[in-house]
């Protein structure tokens, strides 16, 4: 069962843009509402969706570099990532099936 | 949101089953919310009210109210609100300062999610009126994320040393442009309304904050920038035009619609959009009630608000304690 990788500055090349996998990049902060909120569905997405998903958090207190990259000026924003690719972008939290619904659209897209 | 309420809250996880903090949570504590609160904490249940400011609702922001029965003094909405929160407060019901973003009403533990924290509860009543905006600026959702935000404690930390505007009149709009002032260079204040409606001491401080420019009787009509927030583009009260250029704009306008975005589709509603409640205000899921101006059928008054906070109030009493009846509060049983 797989579960939520933490990334920073460093990594985020090798573990986010290189991935094999497609990525759903979660750019949060500790002291973030919304973020809280997105954080145990987060969780669930990482187990559910094991084998097909990597789900990468970037705690945008301590990496800013990549933030900046995105121009990331709210949190929680969600990327979905393929390839190295920018495919979708989520600004805000959202409902379980919200982000579901999202997710499987990012996959079927990926095939 | 203050940092030990946040600290308190940060740790709870939503979803866990089994216990939670409060018997019931409610959600908007206007004249709705609070006469809920009075019913619910008189009746023994551990009662959290999470609501986002004074003046942020129908009653908070009525100059004069002469028709609510027994009241005969001449008394503002914001201070007949005071006087049910703090009749609530007596009888052991918590208020908390958050805006509730979202909620998961699913689980038979149920999680409010704030800016500030997240409250569990076995029962809530959602009572957040019909302040609801429903038009947005030119450019916002364009640019939601990219400069636009609806969360200074989330998002001020991107503007440190930056430009940015605040849209709002209310208390919400003043706390939030005030702790923009600690991150940002310069907090312009762009308020549709000639005066501010909020308490004294809070417009003073804002008006006294030297990093704070009051733009009064100024609406934003656009928000500009190609990928990100750029400018914002605003008519003043004599109708000339100012061009202000900012790197953020935080956004907390009203309108006139039913304050339920933070439900996202967990409830059932009607074709015209409004929440589906039976004859004791509770919706389609067991254990989540809602009463108040947020009913769209709803007559649209303080009394009947009052009126419906306590039928639901009675309604989460009867349905936690296992009654087969709703318990009526007769003063000469508690006595
Ligand atoms: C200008 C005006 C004058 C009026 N005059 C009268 C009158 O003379 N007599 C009369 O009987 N009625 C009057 N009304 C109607 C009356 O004010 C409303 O029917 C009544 O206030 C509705 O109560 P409520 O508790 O449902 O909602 P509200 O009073 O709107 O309270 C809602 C509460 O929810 C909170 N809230 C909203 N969203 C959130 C969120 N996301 N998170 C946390 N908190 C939230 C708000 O801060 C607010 O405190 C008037 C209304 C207006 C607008």
């Amino acid at each position: 069962m797989n579960s939520v990788i933490h990334v920073n500055d460093g990594q985020f090349e090798e573990m986010v843009l290189k991935a094999e996998l497609p990525v759903l990049v979660d750019f949060w902060a500790p002291w973030c509402g919304p973020c809280r909120m997105v954080a145990p569905l987060l969780d669930k997405i990482a187990s559910e969706y094991s084998g097909k998903l990597i789900v990468a958090k970037v705690n945008t207190d301590e990496n800013s570099q990549w933030a900046v990259n995105y121009r990331v000026q709210g949190i929680p924003t969600m990327l979905f990532i393929s390839k190295g690719e920018v495919v979708k972008t989520q600004v805000g939290a959202l409902s379980e099936s919200g982000l579901k619904n999202l997710v499987d659209e990012f996959l079927a897209s990926n095939n | 949101m203050e940092e030990n309420q946040l600290e308190k809250n940060s740790n709870t996880n939503g979803n866990q089953k089994g216990s939670s903090d409060y018997d019931v949570v409610i959600i908007g504590g206007g004249p709705a919310g609070s006469s809920a609160a009075i019913y619910a904490s008189r009746s023994g249940l551990k009662t959290l009210v999470v609501d986002k400011g004074l003046t942020s609702g129908a009653l908070g922001i009525t100059s004069k109210i002469v028709n609510y029965p027994g009241i005969t003094d001449e008394i503002s909405g914001a201070e007949l609100v005071e006087k049910m929160r703090t009749q609530a407060k007596s009888f052991g019901a918590e208020y908390i300062s958050d805006k509730v973003i979202g909620v998961d009403l699913q689980s038979d533990v149920k999680s409010v999610f704030g800016n500030g924290g997240v409250y569990t509860s076995r029962s809530v009543i959602i009572s957040t009126g019909s302040m609801g905006r429903g038009s947005r600026i030119k450019g916002e959702d364009r640019l939601l994320g990219h400069g636009v935000s609806y969360c200074a404690t989330c998002d001020a930390a991107f503007y440190r040393d930056k430009y940015v505007a605040v849209a709002g009149n209310n208390d919400e709009a003043i706390e939030e442009a005030l702790f923009l002032t600690k991150f940002a260079k310069q907090v312009y204040f762009l308020s549709q309304t000639e005066h501010l409606i909020a308490s004294e001491e809070l417009i003073n401080e804002l008006q006294k904050n030297q990093k704070v420019v009051l733009y009064s009787g100024s609406k934003i009509k656009e928000i500009i920038g190609q990928n990100r927030v750029e400018a914002v583009e605003a008519v003043r009260k004599d109708q000339s035009e100012v061009l202000l250029n900012v790197s953020g704009v935080f956004v907390y306008l009203q309108g006139g619609r039913p304050v339920t975005d933070f439900t996202q589709g967990q409830l059932e509603v009607s074709q015209g959009g409004c929440l589906i409640v039976d004859a004791s205000y509770q919706t389609n899921i067991p254990g989540v009630y809602a009463v108040g101006d947020v009913l769209c059928t709803h007559v649209k008054q303080v009394i009947v608000s009052a009126a419906e906070g306590a039928i639901a109030a009675m309604a989460v009493e009867k349905e936690l304690n296992g009654r087969s009846r709703m318990m009526v509060d007769w003063s000469e049983k508690k006595q």
